[in-house]
């Protein structure tokens, strides 16, 4: 059903007052922590300021001032610029103006870091002019930082431009993805990532007062997911940090940390203590939980009247995302099986030898970027998209759009044997009512199979030659093969969603007379 | 070991850290403890046990305080008791009795003594005595011999003793009894009392007994404690889970549970009634939702009681209620809010309910999006949909008694069925061969009553899906062009309304989809809903429609006037091709060979079957090239030729005036003033209303306003302006309507030709008003046909073909299929031959074919019969299962908006919330009240628009006296009653399959009754009669004007012993002994209730019953009373006692008022004869006539009650055979049913004496009880008659007969007749033989007031019951020697009786004796049987009596 309550209740305002003054305080206690145990001065100051915007947060909401996110920001999130200055109340024409500026920008800088791209990495000779030249306009950055960059840029700029949709969202998570990963050295230092947890925390601070947002958040479904998000968030950001110290204390010539620790430690009272104290603890989490967020009682499952949206458990909410782009049998089969396999043959495929018993990032680097691209980008973040995102009959929704069963987006996809005969050849090989044979069918999927047969049976090849030269080098044939084909794999989703839209790509190879698409 | 020293973690923060973890755990845990013992269930328990105990304590104390009176009576009368016994007697009597104790002691030891000798000796003697037996010598035996004779002479001896002693012993013994008997009398009085004294002490003991139980004891109080009670708690959950009774889930069945009566711990207790609630509402606080909690079940009697006919063990709860029954919470349990009482007092609207459970249960009507259950609670105001699930009948919710148990469901049932909802929604009553609800299935066509006998076995054969059995609800138009005119009709059919206020075709155009100006008001800056281009559509519709009619009627009848014309041997050919082909497939099904499976070349498969028809005349051996489709498609077609035939006398062809109505060459014209007359009285009120006549009821209501049929008053405009045609149609459709109409429900009325002249000069006269002034704005235009046709043409074809189809018709080849609706727009030339477009021109074929598509569209035939109709599907969405239907399913669109733009605050806020929340009744509602605003700003083409019509539910009329906008505001609360009952009866189709045990099968009585119930609303028989008389609720209790009404029937009875004493009881009967068990202090009076002039305005609603029925009660004695039926009315009983009304009647209490204004009679004084001279009740009627009979007069009604006749006749309802014998099968059922002892039986057997040897018997019983009575001494036929007495036995009957102070006084007997005024004579005795069943005519005759209170048919002094004194006079006549006695003062005073002319020719000795005699020989009640034997056995004695024969009237009727 549709909510259609308020956005703001007496207690949710006393629960974001309750929820600011706790995180005014743990500010507080961050910037003591500074203060006393680092004696950072400098950075006192900046955390009891920023202490102090959460307390007169909670202040705000215990007196009940009902500050609620401005309606042109939540529009803007959902539907782009456009309708955000819209409900800013800028008169149409302007609007229009600023984001067909906004777009024709857009371009622009896609071109541009298409560009430096394609000069530094492909003509290397050629069009180091042009690298230069981009070069300086980012103060000399190297070039993957500068393509990070514009990849940054290209994101938040169609994040502007079309609100969030799944495009926007997934190149933010890439581009953020890699963004942490080049800049770690930045972002791991503890006050910035406290910054971006108060930042956080403070976006969903206000997004509570979306009800929308707030009915999604609030789920006691969901709630793990929400919980997920800052338990990845932070372990990730952990073993980077460490990563990054270690990396530095090598450059420097010295051991990592882990190994200057490296005394044995006693079973009683180092291990079981703590392990009951966490047994303990993990018991008090549950029961809190079981008490304060009880089942519901819902009726027996009806195989004739499905919930819309219908949605697996969480865990394979990222499976599901990938339903959209791929037919079941790979999405739900296939890529599942792979995965696993794949997962159980890293110890094999892995012949980097350091980096055991101690965090480091440089000495894994392939490793690292490869596996948290794998689970991040393509496993956490499609969960969240899918718990959040999506909704009624499976629609992408804003963080802040209504959720309405009669939100209708027009899929027209075409396969790529449409674009190749028809649109491009004219050439019609199925005829009407007419049950097409075998020989007929692969005719007219030809393209794509091609297509297919040269992205796993050529690309391995190409690559050993080129970006993966040590590794095969290193791995063997086998082993090489077995790498490249997870990696091409594993591409392969975020290809097809590329293709899907850019160019509204159905199927690479469909044969629905046998139930197999591509 | 210094590493053991050192740890990596510093211990004492590691103690620390364990020591807060542990103490989050024991947080956590008692949280959970807490939480766990604040659950909302144990909360409730917790104060449930706690008004458990105070209601006991309360009615234990409630007893006590009431009874404390009664319990200080009876101490005060032991007392009393006590002290009047005489004490010196008493002493001395115990003295006595004490005095007398040891000598009975010692007498009885000493007989015991004694016998124990006595019985030693007898050993012994048997002894001796087998040794005798044994012995050989003979010496032995002598000795042996000796002895025992001596023994036995001891014994003899000692036995005398014995005697003595024991007459001794019982001497004493008696005189000991005697004496305790006189302490026991002289005691009695104290020991009743003393009786009575412990019997209100032990009940008021019971009670707190029963409370200290209920409270806890100490270990269930230490159980539930906070934590103890986690584990075994005295608080737990209750739950119910009714075997089979299950949820579906489609493919799978899930098993309900229902733990409802956790919280309602007392739903099926006694004792725990809202009211009694109130009484401890101080000393437990209860709160204004608590009283919904703690209460029992309203009506337990009917649910949730063990011993109710739906226990909640067996049942559940949610199987009606509906609700997620595992749910041990208020929010999960999908509590729905709906207004009503809360607390026996506090009425409590939607609105503030809701709010109440908002603040109190955070409850919101959707409680969470994702947590949803398919079935919340069914709110209150729609529980009696659930009735549905077993109850498929729906009329079997109409008990025995008329008391209807789902007023609303029963309300909604019969709305959908009047309005035929039915044509268009499918509501089936089958799936897969299953019954799952009610069946209002269309009949099929043509009509099972127009098969023949072969034909129609095989459509009921099917017993999975028998045939449906509903006829269209509106007129048939196959004939309308001789009925009315096509500017009429078009204007009808734009606004029905405007002609006819309350007319059941509902409106079609004007509506706020389909009239530009509908919206304009409320939406400035919307468009309109109706674009610019399609302003002019709805007239073309209108007119599309009209042409279609006309042209089609006019076709049909021009058939049917050829088929008439057709010479007989031509007609005989059709026939014989029709017998060939029924040969031909009954041949085909033996040998399915034989069928070709492709058409012949020169039968093409488009060929129309009148095509084939025409060569196979030519040709018949073509025949056998015909496919089965073909076959069957021919069959069909000649069949359909002989019902047009048959049909076919046609009207047109008739003669107008007629030859009847030709007087002396002139033709009558007709006495309007005499049709006024006769439509009053003829029962035309019954089923139609007329603006000018206007009777209202004693609370101002109006009663001429049936419903049934339509309203009469504006007739003349509809039947057009040319008189004479109007006239010939009136004159010949009263003639025989079925003629006009096969299946219309008017019945054939029995008119004179005159009669039927007289009413057609009225109603087209004087009393044809003017129409309402609305009507005179009601205007059609031509519209755009053209427009109208494309927009269906381009749906059907091509967009050049639909041109060219407009342009100049169609070619075959354009068509795929040739009898699709486009092929009307064949060119002329390529017309099949029959085709009704086949002589139009092109305009008038588009015209033809929009009107086609527009009845297709709108469904008009799901109402009216319309040729070209006949098979055509419904097009409404089934409604078979739609009582659960999924919300999702269901368009809201933009309903919400268009509500609150349109009603805003005006609406219903509880309907608002349900079409907010989507749910089905929100949709149901809006959909029932305004069906096409489900289109509100939604952009759709024109043929896809809503098509359902705007209803009008409920037509009130104007109350007498009433003001317009009292009257405005009780039609908006009627219509919306209306709508919640259509509502309730659609909600309960859910198509649910319950399990076989559940499901309510009648007994075959029942049945027979449910089904009869269903015909006489069909047919509106209980539009004229009375079928069951209304039942009022006794409190006795319950003080009137000073007394208890217990005290108020006591004293009546007591007043009226004289009167009870002349009565026969005939205690099987239930007008004299009630069949039903006495509960409580409320008991039911059923009777009908005076019809009086006009209530009192200020003083308290009464009302004054006759009763119907015994009256059974419990007097001060705690003895049963009964009170029989029509002793006298019950007086002035509140109005609000009042439970069901009579059912049926209305035109008899419009008829009787209407003859009591015209011969100004006294309602209330005169009523019994102005009751005699209306309709009459139909109750008993199983039990008085004969099966064979009523069926036979149901067929064709004759004449029976003179006093009625006068007035009305029965008119001939056109009934099938099947219906004929339910209804005859409904009255016998009705009375084995309220009088299962009286053994009525389904058959027809005559009469014992209307047999040869019954009647033998019976003259054999009556000589032998002569003969002891020694009045007869010789017997057979003719044999002495020396004491006056007939020995011929029905010689007796016929004589008091014949005897003009008795029966003859009011009743024709054969040739003679009565010849008393026609209002106080009764039915002629003629047909009795053959009508009524013998044991009611008994009972009839011995007190007629018994059966029919308000009969004028006293109870004549011959058969007064003085039992006691004729048995003794029959003692004394007996005693012949006591003649001479006879003539004592003491027996002449009975001289006053009637006697027989025989009797007086003696002496007066001879003469008083032979009368008493002839008096006395006879009980009252054989008298009456004698009377009954002779009226029984009219027409079937070989040998009529003397009297008889004097009289000449024994002739078979």
């Amino acid at each position: 059903m549709h909510s259609h309550g308020p956005d703001l209740t007496v207690s949710v305002q006393n629960g974001l007052a309750w929820f600011y003054a706790l995180v005014a305080l743990a500010n507080v206690g961050f910037a003591l922590y500074q203060h006393l145990v680092l004696s950072r001065r400098n950075q006192l100051v900046l955390w009891v300021l920023v202490a102090g915007i959460f307390a007169v947060h909670s202040a705000a909401y215990f007196a009940h001032l009902g500050w609620v996110m401005p309606l042109w920001l939540r529009e803007m999130s959902d539907h782009g610029v456009h309708r955000g200055l819209l409900f800013l109340g800028v008169d149409p024409d302007s609007a229009a103006v600023v984001s067909q500026g906004l777009g024709l920008l857009l371009v622009v800088v896609l071109l541009l870091g298409l560009a430096d791209a394609a000069s530094h990495y492909l003509l290397p000779g050629s069009g180091a002019w042009l690298s230069r030249a981009l070069a300086r306009l980012w103060r000399g950055l190297p070039a993957h930082e500068r393509l990070v960059g514009w990849g940054l840029l290209v994101s938040v700029l169609a994040l502007v431009l079309r609100g969030t949709d799944a495009i926007s969202y997934f190149l933010i998570s890439v581009a953020g993805f890699f963004a942490f990963l080049v800049w770690r050295r930045v972002l791991t230092l503890p006050p910035v990532a406290w910054g971006l947890l108060d930042a956080g925390l403070l976006f969903g601070g206000w997004s509570m007062t979306d009800r929308d947002f707030r009915e999604i958040i609030i789920k006691p479904d969901n709630v793990p997911i929400v919980g997920l998000v800052f338990v990845v968030g932070f372990f990730t950001w952990l073993a980077l940090r460490k990563g990054v110290v270690n990396d530095e204390r090598m450059a420097r010539g010295l051991p990592p940390a882990e190994k200057e620790e490296d005394e044995k430690v006693l079973v009683w009272p180092d291990l079981v203590y703590t392990e009951l104290i966490c047994m303990v603890i993990v018991t008090v989490v549950l029961i809190v939980w079981a008490v304060a967020l009880p089942a519901p009682l819902e009726q027996p499952a009806s195989s004739t009247k499905t919930p819309n949206p219908s949605k697996a458990p969480w865990y394979f909410l990222g499976l599901q995302e990938m339903l959209v782009y791929y037919d079941p049998w790979i999405a739900g089969v296939v890529l599942p099986t792979i995965i696993i396999l794949g997962l159980i043959a890293i110890p094999y495929i892995d012949f980097n030898q350091k980096g055991n018993g101690y965090y480091t990032f440089e000495q894994r680097a392939f490793a690292i970027v490869m596996f948290l691209f794998g689970f991040v980008v393509l496993w956490v973040t499609l969960i969240f998209l899918g718990t959040f995102l999506r909704g009624q009959n499976w629609n992408f929704f804003g963080l802040y759009e209504t959720r309405n069963p009669y939100k209708l987006v027009p899929l027209n996809n075409v396969n790529l044997s449409e674009y190749f005969w028809l649109k491009g050849l004219g050439i019609v090989w199925d005829r009407p009512g007419e049950e097409p044979s075998i020989v007929r069918i692969l005719a007219r999927e030809s393209p794509g199979i091609v297509g297919i047969v040269l992205y796993f049976m050529l690309l391995p090849p190409v690559l050993a030659r080129t970006v993966l030269r040590s590794f095969y080098l290193r791995m063997g044939f086998i082993r090489y093969m077995i790498l490249s084909s997870l990696i091409l794999l594993m591409a392969a989703l975020p290809i097809k969603m590329i293709l899907r839209w850019a160019f509204n790509l159905k199927y690479i190879v469909a044969i629905p007379e046998y139930f197999f698409n591509i | 070991m210094g590493a053991l020293e050192e740890t990596y973690r510093d211990q004492r923060k590691l103690d620390i850290v364990f020591a807060l973890s542990c103490l989050a755990l024991v947080a956590s845990m008692i949280w959970m403890f807490a939480k766990d013992h604040n659950r909302e269930f144990k909360k409730v328990q917790r104060k449930g046990f706690d008004v458990e105990v105070a209601l006991l304590e309360e009615q234990a104390q409630e007893l006590e305080r009431k009874g404390r009176d009664l319990v200080e009576q009876a101490e005060k009368r032991v007392q009393e008791a006590r002290s009047q016994i005489n004490e010196s007697d008493l002493r001395e009597l115990r003295a006595e009795l004490d005095r007398l104790l040891p000598e009975t002691v010692k007498k009885e030891t000493e007989l015991a003594f004694e016998k124990a000798v006595r019985d030693s000796w007898v050993s012994i003697r048997d002894d001796l005595t087998g040794q005798y037996e044994n012995a050989r010598r003979e010496s032995v035996r002598q000795s042996l011999k000796k002895d025992i004779e001596e023994w036995e002479q001891r014994i003899a001896d000692k036995n005398k003793h014995l005697e003595q002693l024991q007459r001794e012993v019982e001497a004493l013994q008696d005189k000991r009894r005697q004496i305790q008997g006189r302490i026991d009398e002289l005691l009695a009085e104290v020991t009743r009392a003393e009786s009575e004294l412990k019997r209100r002490r032990a009940e008021q003991d019971r009670l707190l007994r029963l409370a200290e139980q209920r409270r806890m004891t100490p270990g269930a109080k230490f159980r539930a404690w906070p934590i103890v009670d986690a584990f075994n708690s005295p608080y737990r959950v209750r739950q119910y889970a009714p075997e089979g009774l299950t949820i579906d889930y489609n493919f799978k069945q899930v098993q309900r549970q229902d733990r409802c009566a956790t919280c309602h711990m007392f739903i099926d207790r006694q004792g725990f009634e809202k009211a009694q609630l109130t009484s401890i509402a101080e000393k437990v606080t209860l709160q204004l939702g608590e009283y919904g909690v703690y209460c029992n079940h309203p009506r337990l009697d009917l649910f949730a009681g063990s011993s109710s006919p739906h226990p909640a063990e067996k049942f559940g709860c949610t199987i009606c209620h509906a609700g997620q029954g595992g749910a041990a919470t208020f929010n999960f349990a999908f509590h729905f809010p709906d207004g009503g009482k809360t607390d026996g007092k506090t009425l409590e609207s939607y609105v503030e309910k809701k709010q109440r459970w908002q603040d109190t249960y955070h409850w919101h009507a959707s409680l969470h999006p994702d947590y949803l259950w398919d079935m919340p609670m069914i709110p209150m105001r729609f529980i009696e949909s659930s009735c549905v699930k077993c109850h498929h009948n729906i009329a079997d919710l109409v008990r025995t008694s008329g008391r209807e148990e789902a007023p609303k469901l029963l309300r909604g049932y019969r709305l959908v069925r009047e309005l035929g909802c039915f044509g268009c929604h499918e509501i089936s009553g089958y799936k897969a061969g299953r019954p799952i609800g009610p069946d209002l299935r269309l009949e099929p066509y043509p009509a099972p009553d127009e098969l023949s006998p072969m034909e129609r076995a095989k459509l009921y054969n099917n017993s999975a899906e028998p045939p449906g059995q509903w006829r269209k609800v509106g007129p048939g138009l196959r004939r309308i062009a001789e009925k009315t005119t096509p500017q009429w009709t078009a204007r009808w059919i734009r606004s029905p309304r405007s002609f006819r206020p309350d007319t059941r075709m509902p409106h079609f155009f004007g509506l706020t989809n389909n009239h530009p100006d509908q919206l304009s008001d409320l939406q400035k800056d919307l468009p309109s809903q109706v674009p610019e281009e399609h302003r002019d559509l709805p007239d073309a519709e209108i007119q599309a429609i009209t042409f279609y009619l006309f042209k089609s009627s006019e076709v049909y009848l021009d058939k049917i006037r050829n088929l008439h014309a057709l010479s007989q041997a031509q007609w005989q050919k059709y026939e014989d091709v029709h017998n060939q082909l029924s040969a031909l497939d009954d041949a085909r099904r033996a040998q399915p060979d034989l069928t070709p499976r492709e058409p012949a070349p020169d039968l093409p498969a488009a060929m129309m079957p009148q095509d084939i028809v025409d060569k196979l005349l030519a040709d018949p051996a073509l025949m056998s090239k015909l496919t089965k489709d073909q076959l069957a498609s021919c069959r069909a077609y000649l069949q359909e030729l002989r019902r047009m035939r048959r049909a076919a006398a046609s009207l047109a062809e008739k003669p107008f005036p007629p030859p009847e109505l030709l007087v002396e060459g002139k033709p009558y014209a007709g006495d309007p003033r005499a049709g006024r007359l006769l439509f009053e009285n003829r029962g035309c009120l019954a089923c139609h209303a007329h603006n000018q006549i206007e009777v209202y009821n004693a609370e101002g209501k109006l009663l001429t306003d049936s419903g049934y049929g339509p309203d009469l008053s504006h007739v003349k405009s509809k039947l057009g302006n040319d008189r004479t045609d109007a006239a010939k149609w009136l004159y010949y459709w009263l003639t025989d309507p079925t003629s006009y109409h096969p299946r219309t429900y008017m019945p054939k009325p029995q008119l004179e030709p005159r009669e039927r002249m007289d009413i057609v000069a009225w109603l087209l006269g004087e009393g044809s008003g003017s129409p309402p002034p609305e009507w005179q704005s009601v205007h059609v235009d031509s519209g755009n046909v053209e427009k109208l046709a494309r927009l269906f043409l381009d749906k059907a074809l091509t967009k050049s073909l639909a041109e060219k189809a407009v342009r100049d018709g169609l070619e075959p080849e354009d068509l795929a299929r040739l009898d699709s609706d486009e092929a009307i727009l064949l060119k002329s030339d390529k017309q099949p031959k029959d085709a009704p477009a086949a002589r139009l021109a092109h305009a008038e074929r588009l015209r033809y074919y929009a009107g086609r598509k527009t009845i297709s569209r709108y469904g008009c035939y799901a109402c009216h019969d319309i040729p070209g109709f006949e098979n055509a599907k419904p097009i409404g969405t089934p409604l078979n299962d739609w009582g659960k239907k999924d919300p999702e399913r269901l368009a809201f669109e933009n309903i919400v908006a268009y509500v609150e733009r349109h009603h805003g605050e005006h609406y219903d806020p509880f309907f608002l919330d349900m079409l907010r929340e989507h749910r089905r009744e929100g949709f149901l509602y809006q959909k029932l009240r305004e069906p096409r605003s489900y289109d509100y700003e939604k952009l759709r083409a024109w043929d896809d628009r809503l098509r359902m019509p705007q209803f009008r539910f409920a037509h009130p009329k104007k109350h007498r006296g009433e003001s317009d906008e009292e009257f405005a505001r009780r039609t908006q609360v009627e219509e919306q009653q209306a709508i919640e009952a259509v509502m309730t009866f659609i909600l309960g189709l859910v198509a649910e399959q319950i399990p076989e045990k559940y499901v309510y099968r009648p007994s075959p009585d029942r049945l027979h009754e449910i089904r009869g119930i269903t015909l006489l609303e069909r047919y509106n028989c209980i539009g004229c009669h009375i079928t069951k008389p209304g039942g009022y609720l006794l409190q006795l209790d319950r003080e009137l004007e000073g007394q208890t009404v217990r005290q108020m029937l006591q004293d009546y009875l007591g007043r009226k012993s004289d009167e009870l004493r002349h009565d026969h009881p005939f205690y099987e009967h239930s007008a004299w002994r009630s069949q039903k068990p006495v509960e409580g202090n409320t008991i039911l009076a059923r009777g009908l209730p005076f019809y009086v002039a006009q209530l009192p305005e200020d003083e308290p609603k009464t009302v004054t019953i006759d009763l119907y029925e015994a009256l059974r009660f419990v007097d001060d004695k705690r003895e049963l009373q009964d009170f029989p039926a029509g002793l006298n009315q019950l007086p002035g009983l509140p109005a609000d006692w009042e439970q069901f009304p009579p059912t049926g009647g209305r035109f008899t209490e419009v008829l009787f008022r209407l003859l009591a204004q015209r011969d100004n009679k006294d309602l209330v004084g005169e009523r019994k004869a102005l009751l005699g001279a209306v309709p009459p009740v139909l109750y008993r009627e199983g039990q008085k006539v004969q099966p064979q009979w009523l069926y036979e007069f149901l067929r064709q009604p004759q004449e029976i009650r003179p006093a009625v006749a006068r007035n009305l006749r029965m008119p001939r309802f056109h009934l099938s055979d099947d219906e004929l014998a339910a209804l005859v099968n409904y009255f016998i059922a009705v009375d084995r049913l309220e009088n299962p002892a009286l053994g009525l039986d389904y058959l027809s057997a005559p009469p014992a004496v209307q047999v040869a040897q019954g009647r033998v018997a019976a003259q054999a019983d009556y000589l032998a009880r002569l003969q002891q009575m020694g009045l007869a001494q010789t017997t057979g036929a003719g044999g002495t008659v020396e004491s006056g007495v007939p020995t011929d036995y029905f010689e007796v009957g016929w004589r008091m007969l014949t005897d003009t102070n008795l029966c003859l006084k009011c009743h024709d007997i054969g040739t003679l007749t009565s010849g008393g005024k026609p209002e106080e004579r009764g039915p002629a005795l003629a047909m009795a033989a053959a009508r009524l069943r013998p044991d009611y005519v008994e009972r009839w005759i011995a007190l007629p007031q018994r059966f029919l209170p308000y009969t004028l048919m006293p109870q004549y002094d011959p058969f007064f019951a003085h039992d006691q004194a004729y048995l003794q006079m029959r003692h004394v006549l007996a005693q012949r020697h006591n003649r001479g006695a006879l003539q004592g003062a003491a027996v002449t005073g009975l001289l006053a009786a009637p006697i027989w002319p025989g009797a007086l020719a003696r002496s007066a000795d001879e003469q008083v004796y032979s009368y008493l005699a002839s008096q006395y020989a006879f009980l009252p009640l054989e008298k009456v049987r004698a009377v009954r034997d002779a009226l029984m056995s009219w027409g079937y004695l070989e040998h009529p009596p003397p009297s008889a024969r004097a009289a000449g009237v024994l002739r078979r009727p």
